[in-house]
């Protein structure tokens, strides 16, 4: 863009959309000036007149190619971390600057543009636009949504005592046994409940009985990552985690396995040592110790 | 960091690379249109300014801010920008008042860029 040179006002860090909107907000009259390293190295500039943003360009340094408008402005709003510029002029040399770059003029609002970048409108906002909808129409007809209790009343008005009904109440009686119900179940069969280390024992154990299956392909991720990290001195903890036949045969040898690793504490740094550990307990589910 | 100064440097006409080093000659940030090893140029123009700020001591007892290297074909500006140290290699055909203004502006925004 050809524009004004003026007095570099001052230099601001940090998003490129945030600067903006501080920018958009104090109804700025003035164009700012970003660099930016993606494929190559480009410059680009954003002139506001009154907060609103006009134009826009990014100049592709070595291939000399530029880029205007719109496009321009979308580029530029993915910017996480970048230095900006920020020229001031005055509502005169705005709309001459304005006039000269008719190329670069920027016409859909930016908040829109940002949104056509990040694709496709995700579920959430599409739910939460629906949501918005609703509640304005509710508030509009003074419309109060339904209780519970209500609905249910008039779902059975609706379906009366059909075969439908009747069903729906088994299912429902079936699939949802009462408080009061459930302790008759266990006191009958003498069951107690378990308390959380014995759910926290039932879970590892089915999970472990799924590791199973896959435990040669663990063993595997297990020993690449101990070389990866500590390289040769790893040849200990290696035969140990060969030496394993079962995940329990893992999980009882896990000990072994990290005094073997914390033993090369005279090589490798500390700070490694406890990483590699945590990495080993991620993978296999369980603490080491 | 410098990608602004950088790339205002490269839009002047003439300018082939811009360097920017630490005192020791280590490369911060660079960017060259056709010359190859961006780290050896970025120690070679710290080099020049530790060489001129030696000179300038023994002759002046003062501190360089700016220096000019001129060759048959190319230009080298080399100036202090806050903790870091600025080099331009350009064409000796381009316009060398327009180049120093360009440089020393540079300069003070990299200084601007530290703070």
């Amino acid at each position: 863009m050809i524009l004004p040179k003026t007095k570099l006002e001052k230099i601001e860090k940090g998003k490129f959309e945030k600067i903006v909107d501080t920018l958009v907000s104090s109804k700025y009259n003035g164009y700012i000036k970003v660099a930016f390293k993606k494929s190559e190295l480009c410059s680009g500039e954003v002139l506001f007149g009154s907060g609103k943003i006009l134009a826009a360009e990014i100049m592709r340094i070595k291939s000399k190619s530029s880029v205007y408008g719109d496009a321009a402005i979308s580029e530029l709003f993915t910017l996480d971390n970048c230095i900006v510029e920020i020229y001031p002029l005055d509502s005169e040399q705005v709309k001459k600057a304005l006039e000269v770059n008719q190329i670069a003029i920027v016409k859909v609002e930016p908040k829109r543009i940002v949104e056509e970048v990040s694709s496709t409108p995700d579920t959430t906002t599409v739910e939460r636009a629906q949501k918005i909808d609703r509640e304005q129409i509710m508030n509009k007809y003074g419309i109060t949504p339904p209780s519970n209790g209500e609905i249910k009343k008039i779902i059975q008005n609706s379906i009366g005592n059909s075969e439908l009904a009747l069903e729906i109440e088994e299912s429902l009686k079936a699939s949802k046994p009462t408080n009061e119900e459930q302790e008759k179940i266990l006191k009958k069969y003498g069951i107690k409940k378990p308390n959380e280390e014995e759910i926290e024992f039932l879970i590892s154990s089915a999970l472990g009985a799924e590791e199973e299956v896959d435990f040669n392909k663990l063993k595997k991720e297990l020993i690449e990552l101990v070389t990866s990290k500590i390289g040769k001195p790893s040849k200990k903890t290696v035969s140990i985690i060969e030496s394993c036949n079962s995940y329990e045969e893992l999980l009882e040898k896990r000990e072994e396995l990290e005094k073997s690793l914390r033993s090369l504490v005279m090589f490798i740094p500390r700070e490694k040592i406890n990483m590699l550990i945590a990495e080993i307990e991620e993978k296999i589910g369980r603490k080491l110790s | 960091m410098f990608e602004n100064i950088i790339a205002d440097l490269l839009g002047v006409s003439g300018v082939k690379g811009v360097y920017i080093a630490d005192p020791e000659g280590t490369l911060i940030e660079s960017e060259s249109l056709d010359i190859a090893d961006d780290e050896v140029c970025a120690a070679l123009v710290a080099d020049i300014f530790n060489k001129a700020s030696e000179v300038c001591e023994k002759l002046s007892s003062d501190s360089p801010e700016f220096i000019t290297l001129e060759g048959k074909k190319d230009r080298i500006l080399v100036s202090r920008a806050g903790n870091f140290i600025l080099g331009v290699v350009a064409d000796i055909k381009t316009n060398y008042g327009l180049l120093k203004i360009e440089v020393k502006k540079a300069a003070d925004k990299a200084v601007m860029v530290q703070l």
